[in-house]
């Protein structure tokens, strides 16, 4: 049977109240605010955004922090009228109004307002963030971008590694990032902000750490197919600790000791390892992969998709593919069980 | 009461031509070559929707290998397809044709017209949208589906880092959708200007013609950019030229600039047109007008301008320096006024209202708070040093759904429920339009909030896994289930439609007693969308005829004299021309920034291997063209068509003499070795006169037609609005090479 109008429309006529739609919302919102409270309150310490350990770090951090409190009173605002004309305005004689001249001009111009303050103190702090640093024992750092790997070289301590960064804690460190390839972005959060890595120029990255410890990081520009394992590792330690670390990578590699290791070492050098890879102090000079003169001080293998253990190392190698598929590596599962577990050695020693 | 449609049966007036698609063919083939405006824009809703299946498959498959750390549901290399696939389709193939459907249908309706203004053109648009669609997924056969993301940031894009054909296929795919999506921006431009009923001064079009318009202005600045950095990427992996190849002198950069001086205001091409649907039905169930229509409108305005200042905000991290840093944090900040403004707006035409709690209204509520929450979030990232630390992570992440599609989505559904009933005559279901509601908005929440927290944690977008770091699994899996409530969402919704379609109630002209012309006539309407041209009389003109008593559709004795308008003189298909010519000056500005940006940095060959005296001759040619043209049209318009022709063919021999000489030049210069791929001067010389040339071929085949209508008769004073619109065309070729040539050719010799 026809009808030419809605029930809608003959329900509006009729009136009455929805109950069911007014509980509803309310739900919601308390179902919302109490997941939001229970999110907030827990999680602050964990999350990598609020927990900077640098100067400029904690900079940041201060604007993220009022950004947010400005944000919230604007979203307060907002749901709160919505959920109050949602509330009280049913079931009424509408009112005709069309506009409020005053108002509307009230409302664009605070908004203005804030936002000219926003912008003017993120000025501030992006000039802090990219200011030089003032005069000092500044720790210079070449980071270059690969698919996927990180190669940090040190040009003033004779230092080259991959994939963790070791800086010391109270001296201003400088950071020039490049790239080989394609575009690669640094992100350490608890450094405060990232920087892209761009081939063919350089950016620069200035700061200095307060806290020891060590902090993750991750490749945050999509840079083909392992960008998900292109992730790095900060390792902050005071002075003396660096120094440490600092002149133990500086040296050449550890001559191997014992037989298995000179098998593994020399296992090393006659398959194609050295033809990508660099051991300092003897013929593997290959500049492909990374440098793997300390490699046996690192916490991880293949830039974080491995823990560094024997037994992932020895699965690495018989096959990268398995855990990194569409690197360069090839696998050496052809080699035999000792070969292997002879180059294990051997890489393991190269503390 | 009675609706409009029982007082005003058709009583004399004229009735007007009826539309192109007559009663004649019946079926599939009646849709194929349809023209009609309602059909297109029902084909394109439906082809979205598809798309949206298929590209909301993507997503889920993508949460459930997100679903846990280190999961091995699909390889690295599947993820990366899925997610650039998943972007890529919901951009190009959802969002934006089905707010091309939705205009298509009811701008012409809400002004009171008959069809678009290029009917034909719109069937174009339609169906480059299909091909382009299908285009792209053929990728999936052909075993070299695109993946490497959304916006193929070069030098990834370059070989040797993508060697397989996917890239290509997302250029070619976009390259044709790109000339459907300028057309419909000519199309809706034109019809809005010209095509308004009587009455409707542009303080009574209703807002969401507005915002179709200012959105049609935004489609044909913005793609022009995005098809001139594909060309330019497609020349650099086909033809081997160095545009954004850093290790032969390219700048990767390039890329980016062009692509996001498309790419931002893109998102505002998807979200205005949101915007109007919103400001449609708020005010139709809060019974309120709209609250401040001036300042929404100009707000709508100050939105599309600023949209084009801006686009360096995607890259604030690629170091930029201060300067260029802060102008665009300034612009990007300020953006969030006018935007602001429309919320607030909305929020006043529901303060003091008599709400309807109806779907359509629900999911219009759901946008407003969704779209503060995404908006809010867009603020924090214009300011510089926070997008430093947010930018590339699952906060961006969180904050592009939120406005997206806690916002343009949610709006579109809104705009489903509200004007469903209009185009199939039946109301959707209330009932299951409550749990689609409801499920969509748990979904989306659960889905998406939580992304904001990920972000914050440290977890980079585009990462087809993850380090089992404390939280990440757990917030990760609780998004997959969200995801899961979605689907759930829209399967509940396309039952809804389906249901409707066949039992849904009949809803008759005007189900929700509103105010906007397209609910002044049958629904669907007939054909030819009204029995005369309305006569309009305020911003709400079937409400000034229900309340008032106003005659919305006189006879032509009663009907007022029509005021004459400044455009009057001006042919739709002329306006059209301009219109698209101005997007070809964005085209050709990125080819000549590219030339500009690189002048200067190669040895040899360089600008100096270029015969500045040979060309000259030939440009002088080509600039006689325009003089011979102007004097061709002049004769036509004394009735002289012997003349006209004696001109149009001198015309035509200087274009074809200027082409001559440009073929002589690239001869000359293949001969010396100065090939296109040799450096950076090559890519961009050759790019640019190539394209300049094709234009000028394009041209004079069309100068050429217009020679032999006119020997046939069919070419005369009073129906010369063909020859009107190429010489549009062929003067602004020729003004393009007045700048190609100065910047090219003369500059050197300056400098």
């Amino acid at each position: 049977m026809k009808r030419t109008r809605s029930r809608w429309h003959e329900g509006r006529e009729a009136g009455g109240s929805r109950p069911s739609r007014r509980s509803g919302a309310r739900a919601s919102f308390l179902l919302g605010a109490a997941a939001l409270a229970l999110t907030v309150s827990g999680c602050t310490s964990s999350i990598d955004s609020f927990a900077p350990v640098t100067d400029r770090g904690h900079d940041n951090l201060w604007l993220l922090n009022l950004s947010f409190i400005l944000i919230t009173a604007v979203m307060l605002l907002v749901f709160g009228v919505l959920g109050y004309s949602i509330v009280r305005f049913r079931n009424r004689t509408p009112s005709e109004r069309e506009g409020n001249s005053r108002l509307e001009i009230f409302w664009t111009a605070t908004p203005a307002l804030l936002l000219v303050v926003l912008f003017i103190l993120s000025v501030r702090t992006m000039n802090t963030i990219t200011s030089g640093h003032d005069a000092g024992d500044v720790v210079t750092i070449k980071a270059v971008g690969n698919q996927w790997w990180w190669a940090f070289d040190y040009p003033d301590l004779g230092i080259t590694t991959a994939n963790e960064l070791h800086v010391p804690t109270d001296r201003p460190v400088r950071i020039e990032l490049e790239s080989t390839d394609v575009i690669h972005s640094f992100w350490v959060p608890q450094l405060g902000w990232k920087l892209d890595m761009i081939p063919g120029r350089t950016n620069v990255m200035n700061f200095t750490v307060d806290t020891p410890g060590t902090f993750d990081g991750a490749c945050a520009e999509f840079c083909g197919a392992q960008h998900a394992w292109m992730r790095l590792k900060v390792i902050a330690s005071p002075g003396d600790q660096f120094a440490a670390w600092s002149s133990q990578q500086a040296a050449a590699a550890s001559t191997p000791s014992d037989l298995v290791t000179k098998d593994g070492e020399s296992t090393f050098l006659r398959e194609s390892c050295a033809a990508c890879h660099t051991v300092r102090g003897t013929a593997a000079q290959g500049k492909v992969g990374p440098d793997l003169t300390h490699f046996g001080s690192r916490e991880t293998i293949g830039a974080g998709v491995l823990q560094n253990t024997p037994a992932n190392l020895e699965a690495w190698l018989r096959d990268p593919q398995a855990y990194k598929p569409g690197i360069v590596m090839p696998g050496f599962d052809r080699l035999s069980d000792e070969q292997i577990r002879a180059l294990v050695e051997y890489l393991e020693g190269l503390k | 009461m009675a609706t409009i449609a029982d007082r005003t049966a058709p009583s004399g007036g004229t009735i007007a031509v009826p539309a192109a698609s007559s009663g004649r063919s019946r079926g599939v083939y009646a849709w194929i070559t349809t023209v009609d405006h309602k059909k297109i824009a029902i084909m394109y809703i439906v082809a979205s929707v598809i798309f949206f299946i298929l590209g909301g498959l993507e997503a889920v498959v993508m949460r459930l290998q997100l679903a846990q750390p280190e999961n091995h549901l699909v390889s690295p290399q599947a993820y990366n397809e899925l997610f650039t696939m998943h972007g890529t389709t919901m951009i190009f193939l959802v969002v934006m044709p089905i707010l091309f459907g939705f205009a298509n249908y009811i701008v012409p309706l809400q002004i009171g017209a008959r069809d678009m203004a290029f009917p034909k053109l719109n069937a174009f648009s339609l169906w480059l949208f299909v091909f382009g669609g299908i285009l792209l997924y053929y990728s999936f056969f052909a075993g070299a589906v695109p993946d490497t993301g959304w916006f193929s940031y070069a030098p990834l894009t370059e070989r040797p880092f993508s060697m397989g054909q996917g890239v290509d296929y997302w250029i070619l795919a976009l390259v044709v959708t790109g000339i459907g999506s300028i057309a419909t921006g000519v199309n809706l431009i034109v019809t809005v200007i010209k095509l308004r009923a009587p009455g409707m001064k542009p303080m009574r079009i209703p807002v969401f013609t507005w915002m179709s318009l200012v959105t049609g202005f935004i489609l044909i600045w913005a793609i022009p950019s995005l098809t001139a950095a594909q060309a330019m990427l497609l020349a650099d992996r086909s033809l081997g030229t160095v545009f954004f190849d850093e290790s032969r002198g390219g700048d990767p950069l390039l890329w980016q600039h062009l692509f996001w001086f498309f790419g931002h205001p893109e998102v505002y091409i998807m979200v205005l047109p949101a915007f109007g649907m919103l400001s449609e039905i708020i005010p139709v169930f809060a019974r309120k007008p709209i609250f401040g229509y001036t300042f929404l409108v100009g707000a709508g305005i100050a939105i599309a301008f600023y949209s084009f200042l801006v686009w360096a905000h995607h890259m604030f991290a690629v170091g930029m320096g201060p300067w260029a840093n802060a102008f665009f944090g300034a612009a990007s900040i300020i953006i969030a006024i006018p935007t602001g403004i429309k919320i607030f707006n909305w929020l006043g035409t529901l303060w003091g209202g008599s709400i309807r709690f109806t779907t359509a209204m629900n999911f219009c509520l759901a946008f407003i708070a969704m779209f503060t929450i995404g908006g809010v979030t867009g603020v924090q990232f214009a300011m510089m040093p926070l997008d430093w630390q947010l930018t590339d992570s699952y906060y961006i992440v969180a904050h592009f759904h939120y406005v997206l599609f806690g916002g343009t989505f949610l709006g579109v559904l809104g705009a489903f429920y509200y004007w469903f009933p209009k185009a199939t005559g039946r109301m959707l279901s209330e009932r299951l339009g409550k749990w689609n509601f409801w499920t969509m908005f748990a979904g989306f929440n659960l889905t998406f909030f939580p992304m904001h927290i990920l972000g914050l944690m440290g977890m980079p977008r585009r990462v087809y896994t993850y380090p089992d770091k404390p939280g990440w699994g757990a917030i990760n899996l609780l998004e997959t289930f969200g995801t899961f409530l979605i689907g759930v969402s829209m399967l509940i919704f396309f039952y809804n439609l389906w249901k409707s379609a066949r039992h849904g109630e009949i809803a008759g002209n005007d189900p929700w007693d509103a105010w906007t012309l397209e609910w002044a006539t049958t629904s669907p309407p007939p054909d030819e969308n009204f029995p005369v041209i309305p006569q309009i009389n305020g911003p709400r003109p079937l409400r000034d005829a229900k309340v008032s008593g106003w005659v919305l559709f006189p006879s032509d004795e009663t009907r007022p004299p029509a005021k004459p308008s400044r455009l009057d003189h001006i042919p739709a298909a002329v306006l059209g021309v301009v219109v698209f010519v101005s997007s070809e000056v964005i085209f050709f500005g990125g080819l000549i920034s590219a030339y500009i940006t690189y002048h200067g940095r190669d040895e040899w060959p360089n600008h100096e291997v270029l015969e500045v005296g040979k060309v000259a001759v030939v440009t002088a040619f080509l600039i006689a063209s325009s003089v011979t043209l102007f004097l061709a049209e002049r004769a036509l318009h004394h009735g002289n068509n012997r003349g006209f022709r004696r001109w149009m063919i001198v015309t035509v021999v200087f274009a074809i003499i200027f082409i001559g000489g440009q073929l002589a030049e690239y001869r000359t210069l293949y001969n010396d070795d100065v090939t296109i791929d040799r450096n950076l001067f090559t890519s961009t010389f050759f790019t640019l006169t190539g394209f300049h040339g094709l234009h000028v071929i394009a041209g004079i085949v069309m100068l050429a037609i217009a020679t032999w209508l006119s020997f046939r008769g069919e070419l005369v004073k009073g129906r010369d609005t063909s020859i009107r619109a190429i010489s549009v065309y062929w003067h602004f070729v020729d003004a393009v090479w007045i700048v190609v040539f100065s910047v090219i050719y003369l500059w050197p010799l300056v400098a």
